[in-house]
């Protein structure tokens, strides 16, 4: 007895101390989730976060920030007020580097891998949208040494003029890179990535004013409204609009148009409208504003019923219009006024075919003193360039570049702050990099503090 | 081994060679027929002694001379027993009148109090039962020491949070385990919502059937609980249940029944001076309660246009457009009433037991059918039923089985930050709204009529309305919610466990345990077509859990004289938990109002859901102690442990040692027989638990890409054609390993007057290291963040229980029982991360911030100078600081529970305080009833401006009154506000303030985080007991207990609106956060218990 006690007890503790660990082997592997996937699998989220960057919070206070929407109910009335803090902007930030650049890198190293030239040329163009907006937006950014978690632990923030070459030098490499273009968009529709590639250098040159390599990229950029790169969206509220799913789905209210300045200038009603006898902005206004009906939360609503932000209505990222109007804007700037003049009215031209309303040429004596876009007291000169940046301001409705216009320019267009006299000029770096990284910037820069291209 | 048996029997050969006169032997047990172990028996007037082995046997050699045997245990009466002519000497002890707290070890084993080094709170099963409440956790409030429970809300079923000596994790779970009988079982409380919104889950542990309860045994420090390593670092509750009694004699029936009536416990304070609307106008379906004054209105009937579209009610009642506002009548009563009621319920409980030298046996079956507080579909119900059996196979082998059945039914109602939610609709109604017909048909002008549409204060006519259904207004009426909307829980569990004890001989057992709890919740969530702001679906999940728990161990027991004795274990344990979660739901229907089917939508409208998860933690396990000169007492216990979640790259086991010692210091020649202090106990314990990481952490996972910014919009690439898996944003971790907690504790036990009065004192102070969170990582590098053993936590603190027979002569008795504690807890390191989210919302919330104590309230807060002046902007209205911080802290300074009972004759009544003292609480319901105007603090009275006043006065959004609100007809202004005085002269604060930085919904979370202290009448209970002798003759019952008691039925506090004993955030690490929480409650019940 004692012995096949003795031995039991023998056996127990051995057992236990060998088996423990043999018990417990293999049960850490996670049976939900897999731990890689290919490249093409990686590419719609890709693009989802470039289309959340460009479509969603950022877009919405740079467009509350420059005249085009306001806030009306709770958190929003203090972001319209400029009472904006550092965690306001965690969302688009995450979208930008996690979501965004990171998925970007991984997935052209395994597009390289497999020689997928255009699908690698496409995630760089993608990176580079956004790394350029990031740009825009915050100044000095991590760049050079961001995405890279094993050997940079706290990126450093490159130079806002670095991250402007650095993104030249991304899409340079996507276009040399892509021998054709590829046919792949999955969250987004395009003609052609090559020429998408073109308009954004075209976009990050005007941006350091370097207007004649502007004009240089923007000759080969989006060739055709047809061509423009948009965001498309399901009648499904997992891929609403971004914008109708916050104005409407989300957080009706929050953010409507009430007092809007670019409501203003379209409303064939507004003592500030700025139509006239070739220009009728009646279509447009509806387009973009839904006003005289019932369901508006506010007086005036961004028209996210049967207008621009309705939950499937495609929204865009890089456009034809664009291409066009940074063409007219560095011609202008270059004092080529003919070239100018042309390529406003080939935006005028595609807004005409849009919207069926007159948006007929202007010619060279419309801008002449006494002429019907003449700016009183501005020379004829003056007053293309302004009408080519109102003209910008009111096509990119919605996107975050007439924030950036709007800063780039000193606000020539004379759009009044929503409090007090300053408009902000860059967003805040972000709560999560504050408390994270050590290496942002300190002392942390104010909101009204420009970036360092515009100072 | 051999060699270690070869001693033991040498020195007992040695010890009995020299004493061996008269051998007496026998068996010594409770009134139950449980053996007592390690009873002391002593030959009185001699130093010969021994205690009782594993059987409660004992076996001593008595002199010539001698023939009295003393027998003592603590906890029972003291027993001298005669010798006679017999050499078996068998004794019942009986339990003592104050100290009947037998404790048992982590293990389940019963042990004697006096022996142990470790503090530990034991709480009787009557005590729970005779609490009102219907869970075993909250029953136990403010009976133990060192035991913080916090209710979530006072929702039928809803569960609530157990915390023993303060957090000492950061993300892991804060909830201690819950050992039943030797297994352990679930306490889980799964939330598949958002945790700021949604229903309010149960606790599994409230499954329990209290009248099944024998005892709660708490052990709170790690000495204690070190026998189960990873799973102890927030203490073990060791519940034992009833069970028959091995007599031969007893056969059983009690029969118990409750009914309850449950009232709001505190409400919100509302105003009803201004009606709806904004800038002091009239606005049907706003948002907002700045409009008028509402008895500056006209009067009588609003003025309606009867020509057009209009609201039928389900009552019939119609509803045309108002065209002039009139009536002044309000209708925060009524709006009230409409949700609350009297809450009902019914709890009967049945059981049988008894037993025979062979076995026993206890069954019970209960019943728990509950009504809530709110109308419509809040419920909980549930049913229990219970086998403990036991049975001796021969003399060496006894068998046990424990067995439970539970199920669950429960209808819970939304709450929180959620438009559909409750208090969120109801609170934010204008006072002049009435929220009583919520739903009923809507007719168009041109005479189209749509049936179910739902109408509420910002859609009064109802007339949301697209392609022919409702779209509901942007926040439900009240009626909705409770009525329309369901969620359903159904449970099923089995608990089932097993034990086979073997003593092959009389100084050695072995035991073998193994056991299985397994439930099913099934759940369900309908958001009828017409629900608030568009939602519409179901949500169907099946969450079940099963753990399967196996222990062998063998214990040796020795006594080589009085003077020195050992007792030894070895074990190995085994333990598997598997979770499983499979849903789908559905967010739009084809058939708008069919029954509620996931298979009644688009696939593009449907998403399924699952996961799953094993957890396997093997150890093997040993317990070692010694008795020294019968006053100290030393034990060790250490566990080598392995657990499938520790990373690939980390240590494969982890080693958890204990150590405690006790001395009874009153043993002491010189302390001996003190009249006052009679008994004295000094004791030390050392002890290191750890916590698991969580499960599937070390790797980087690739995820479906979904995208969801803090405000809503999501963008789903699943969504599109081929779908995507990206990485996800989170780094994984091969180093991950165990937090270790290390604790010390020392303590005393004293007992004066003869037991009349007990006091226990504590200080500890315990460590975490390692401990686990989602360190944040620069997003520029990639993710978001990355698990690591990266904080350190410390708690420290003092506890206090005293329990004292005040008075006693003849039937009259009057017992007072003291607890307090205190503990302080400080996040000590967070590895260089500012802070890090436990849970709330953006704005304000329950944080871990280096340098305070853990879930420290954290949000915007004003700017301060050096001095703690507010700076002022140039109107003199402060301005907001550019950062968030911390501004309170929702920890208590000290808890303590006063219980006072007094007994005469048949006659009972006690009551019990129980007092939270310093716990700081974010009001955000308060913060956002004055953004929208209905709280009581934003009645102010109405001012009037001269035009040439109005010019000059600054609002605090920069515009001047004249500049922002339109004159009377006079030329004047007249504005609700008050003045108050930041420091640069006073301000005047209206509207603006209060839509902006003074409002909830600004960044200013500071103003609403205050002090939520609170004190209240937790029972009190007034019982008669009937059992006279010609009583038990005349009716052959033994005993018929009637009883009143009320719970909660007074509270002191200053916390607004709201019980500061819940939490938005339920059992979750986010603690003290209010956010539309649904109410807690108080109650008076009514019990018969008829004993047989």
């Amino acid at each position: 007895m004692r012995n096949i006690l003795k031995y039991a007890m023998l056996l127990a503790l051995s057992m236990s101390i060998v088996s423990c660990e043999s018990l417990v082997e293999g049960f850490d592997e996670n049976p939900n989730d897999p731990t890689d996937a290919p490249a093409i699998t990686m590419f719609g989220g890709l693009e989802a976060a470039n289309v959340f960057v460009h479509e969603g919070s950022y877009a919405r206070t740079a467009g509350m920030w420059s005249g085009a929407f306001t806030g009306s109910d709770r958190q929003y009335i203090a972001t319209y007020e400029y009472n904006a803090v550092a965690s306001d902007f965690d969302y688009g930030w995450r979208d930008i580097y996690a979501n965004g650049l990171y998925v970007s890198r991984q997935l052209q190293e395994k597009a390289a891998a497999l020689n997928n030239g255009p699908l690698e040329s496409a995630a760089l163009i993608i990176e580079a949208h956004m790394i350029g907006t990031a740009a825009d937006l915050f100044g000095d950014v991590p760049y050079s040494q961001a995405a890279q978690p094993d050997v940079y632990a706290n990126p450093t923030y490159d130079s806002q003029a670095d991250v402007y070459t650095a993104v030249q030098a991304t899409l340079d490499k996507a276009i040399t890179t892509a021998s054709e273009d590829g046919d792949f968009a999955y969250v987004t529709r395009l003609g052609s990535w090559k020429e998408v590639a073109y308009t954004l250098k075209a976009r990050n040159y005007l941006h350091t004013g370097q207007y004649a390599d502007a004009i240089a990229a923007a000759q080969n950029g989006v060739s055709s409204s047809d061509n423009d790169w948009v965001a498309t969206h399901n009648d499904i509220p997992t891929s609403y609009n971004i914008y109708y799913s916050f104005m409407d789905f989300e957080r009706g209210g929050y953010m409507t148009a009430d007092g809007a300045y670019a409501f203003s200038l379209l409303n064939p009603n507004d003592g500030n409208y700025r139509g006239n006898a070739k220009t009728d902005e009646s279509e447009r206004v509806s387009h973009y504003y839904l006003f005289d009906d019932g369901d508006t939360y506010g007086t005036v609503d961004p028209n996210w019923k049967d207008g621009m932000f309705t939950p499937s209505s495609e929204f865009p990222l890089v456009t034809y219009v664009e291409n066009e109007l940074i063409l007219a804007e560095c011609y202008a700037r270059t004092g080529n006024s003919a070239m100018a003049l042309d390529h406003l009215n080939n935006a005028r031209a595609a807004h005409a075919a849009k919207y069926g309303t007159a948006y007929d040429d202007y010619v060279t004596a419309d801008f002449d003193a006494g002429g019907m876009a003449n700016i009183a007291g501005q020379t004829a000169d003056e007053s293309l360039l302004m009408e080519i940046m109102e003209e910008k301001y009111l096509s990119m409705y919605g996107q975050i570049e007439i924030f950036t216009d709007l800063r780039r320019t000193d606000n020539m267009l004379g759009i009044p702050a929503n409090t007090g006299t300053n408009i902000p000029e860059r967003f805040l770096y972000t709560q999560d990099e504050i408390n994270s990284n050590s290496n942002v910037p300190s002392p942390i820069p104010g909101l009204f503090d420009p970036t360092p291209i515009n100072q | 081994m051999k060699k270690f048996s070869l001693i033991v029997a040498m020195l007992l050969f040695t010890v009995s060679a020299t004493f061996a006169q008269r051998t007496v032997t026998g068996t010594i047990t409770d009134e139950s027929g449980e053996a007592l172990i390690s009873v002391n028996v002593v030959v009185k007037g001699s130093t010969t002694g021994t205690v009782t082995d594993l059987d409660g046997k004992y076996s001593i050699s008595v002199p010539d001379g001698s023939n009295i045997l003393v027998f003592s245990y603590t906890g029972f009466n003291t027993e001298e027993v005669e010798l006679g002519a017999s050499n078996v000497v068998d004794v019942v002890m009986t339990e003592g009148i104050l100290l009947n707290d037998v404790v048992v070890t982590a293990l389940g084993l019963k042990a004697d109090p006096d022996k142990q080094g470790t503090s530990s709170s034991q709480v009787g099963g009557k005590k729970i039962v005779n609490s009102g409440e219907t869970g075993v956790i909250q029953g136990l409030s403010g009976k133990a020491s060192g035991v913080a429970i916090t209710r979530n809300t006072g929702d039928p079923g809803a569960g609530a949070y157990i915390q023993i000596r303060g957090q000492s994790t950061i993300t892991g779970d804060l909830q201690p385990l819950i050992v039943v009988d030797g297994m352990p079982v679930y306490n889980s409380s799964i939330n598949t919502e958002e945790s700021t919104g949604g229903v309010v889950e149960q606790s599994r542990l409230n499954d329990i059937n209290p009248d099944d309860i024998e005892s709660v045994q708490v052990l709170k420090g790690a000495a204690a609980a070190a026998q189960w390593g990873t799973r102890a670092a927030n203490g073990v509750i060791i519940i034992t249940t009833k069970r028959g009694r091995m007599d031969n004699k007893s056969f059983n029936v009690n029969f118990r029944s409750t009914v309850s009536v449950d009232q709001v416990n505190i409400t919100h304070d509302l105003q009803d001076v201004y009606g709806q609307g904004f800038g002091g106008s009239w606005g049907p379906n706003s948002a907002l309660t700045w409009g008028d004054r509402i008895s500056s209105r006209a009067g009588g009937s609003d003025v309606v246009d009867e020509t057009g579209e209009y609201f039928e009610a389900t009552d019939g009642s119609i509803y045309y457009p108002i065209t002039e506002k009139r009536s002044q009548d309000t209708y925060l009563q009524e709006n009230l009433d409409q949700v609350f009621r009297n809450g009902f319920f019914t709890d009967n409980s049945l059981s049988i037991s008894g037993g025979d030298e062979n076995g026993s046996f206890f069954a019970s079956f209960a019943n728990l059918n509950q009504q809530g507080i709110m109308r419509g579909n809040s419920d909980y119900n549930r049913t229990n039923f219970r086998i403990n059996a036991d049975r001796r196979l021969g003399d060496k082998l006894k068998l046990s089985v424990n067995s439970a059945y539970i199920k669950t039914n429960s209808n819970r109602v939304q709450q929180g930050s959620n438009l559909n939610g409750l208090y969120l609709g109801m609170l934010r109604t204008s006072p002049d709204f009435s929220n009583t017909d919520h739903t009923g048909a809507h007719v168009s002008a041109s005479g189209v009529r749509t049936e179910r549409a739902h109408r509420a204060y910002r859609d009064y006519l109802g007339n949301r309305i697209v392609g022919g259904l409702p779209i509901g207004p942007v926040y439900n009426n009240p009626g909705w919610t409770i009525y329309e909307q369901e969620n359903t829980s159904e449970v099923d569990r089995i608990v089932v466990g097993t034990e086979l004890s073997y003593d092959p001989t009389n100084w050695l057992n072995i035991t073998g345990r193994v056991g299985v709890d397994n439930y099913t919740d099934d759940r369900f969530t309908l958001y009828p077509v017409g629900s608030a702001a568009g939602l519409v679906g179901l949500e169907k999940n099946t969450i079940q859990e099963t753990q399967s728990n196996a222990d062998v161990f063998a214990r040796a027991s020795k006594s080589f004289s009085k003077n020195f004795s050992i007792n030894g274990l070895v074990g190995f344990n085994f333990n598997e938990r598997r979770y499983d979660r499979l849903g789908g739901s559905i967010n739009s229907f084809i058939l708008p109002y069919a029954p509620a089917n996931l298979d009644n939508a688009t696939p593009a409208s449907s998403t399924t859901s699952d996961f799953s998860s094993t957890i396997r933690t093997a150890a093997a396990y040993f317990t070692a102690s010694a008795d020294l000169y019968d006053q100290l007492f030393l034990t060790v216990t250490g566990r080598q442990e392995a657990a499938s979640t520790f990373g690939a790259a980390a240590q494969s086991s982890f080693f958890y040692p204990s150590a405690s010692a006790a001395w009874q210091f009153t043993k002491l020649g010189a302390l001996s027989n003190n009249s006052v202090l009679n008994f004295g106990k000094l004791r030390m314990g050392y002890g290191v638990v750890g916590i698991q990481p969580p499960v599937y952490a070390s790797s980087t996972l690739y995820t479906s890409s979904s995208l969801v910014s803090g405000w809503g919009p999501t963008l789903n690439a699943g969504d599109y054609g081929q779908g995507s898996y990206t990485p996800s944003n989170r780094l994984g971790n091969i180093n991950l390993r165990p937090e270790r907690k290390t604790e010390f504790e020392i303590g005393t036990d004293l007992r004066f007057f003869q037991d009349r009065t007990s006091l226990s004192f504590t200080y500890y102070q315990n460590r975490t290291t390692d401990a686990i969170f989602a360190v944040d990582v620069p997003i520029s590098t990639g993710f978001y963040d990355k698990l690591d053993n990266a904080a350190t936590i410390e708690n420290k603190g003092y506890e206090l229980d005293i329990n004292t027979l005040v008075y006693k002569q003849g039937d009259f008795s009057f017992d007072l029982g003291l607890n307090w504690f205190r503990n302080v807890n400080t996040v000590t390191d967070l590895n260089g991360v500012e802070s890090i989210f436990l849970n709330g919302f953006t704005g304000s919330s329950s944080r871990a911030v280096e340098g305070h104590p853990m879930g420290a309230l954290w949000a915007g807060s004003f700017q301060r100078d050096d001095n703690g002046n507010y700076i002022l902007n140039d109107a003199g209205f402060p301005v907001v600081a550019p950062s968030e911080g911390v501004v309170g802290d929702p920890n208590p300074d000290w808890r303590g529970g006063l219980s006072a009972t007094a007994r005469w004759r048949g006659f009972g009544f006690n009551i019990l305080f129980e007092t939270s003292q310093g716990n700081d609480m974010w009001f955000g319901t308060e913060g956002v009833l004055r953004y929208f105007g209905t709280s009581a603090a934003t009645a102010h009275d109405l001012v009037t401006f001269t035009p040439e006043q109005a010019d000059a006065t600054i609002l605090s959004n920069g515009a001047t009154i004249s500049g922002y609100y339109a004159p009377n007809d006079d030329g004047n202004y007249t504005v609700r506000g008050a003045y108050e005085d930041f420091g640069g002269g006073d301000v005047f604060l209206d509207q603006s303030w209060y839509l902006a930085n003074g409002g909830g919904f600004g960044p200013v979370g500071e103003q609403f985080v205050k002090d939520a202290s609170w004190t209240r009448i937790r029972e009190m209970a007034l019982s008669y007991r009937l059992d006279s002798k010609g009583f038990r003759e005349a009716t052959k019952l033994s005993s018929i207990d009637f009883s009143l008691t009320g719970r909660n039925l007074v509270i002191w506090t200053q916390a607004e609106g709201v019980d500061p004993d819940t939490n938005l955030t339920g059992a979750s690490n986010g603690r003290g956060l209010d956010y539309f929480t649904n109410p807690g409650t108080r109650s008076f019940l009514f019990t018969i218990k008829v004993a047989y």
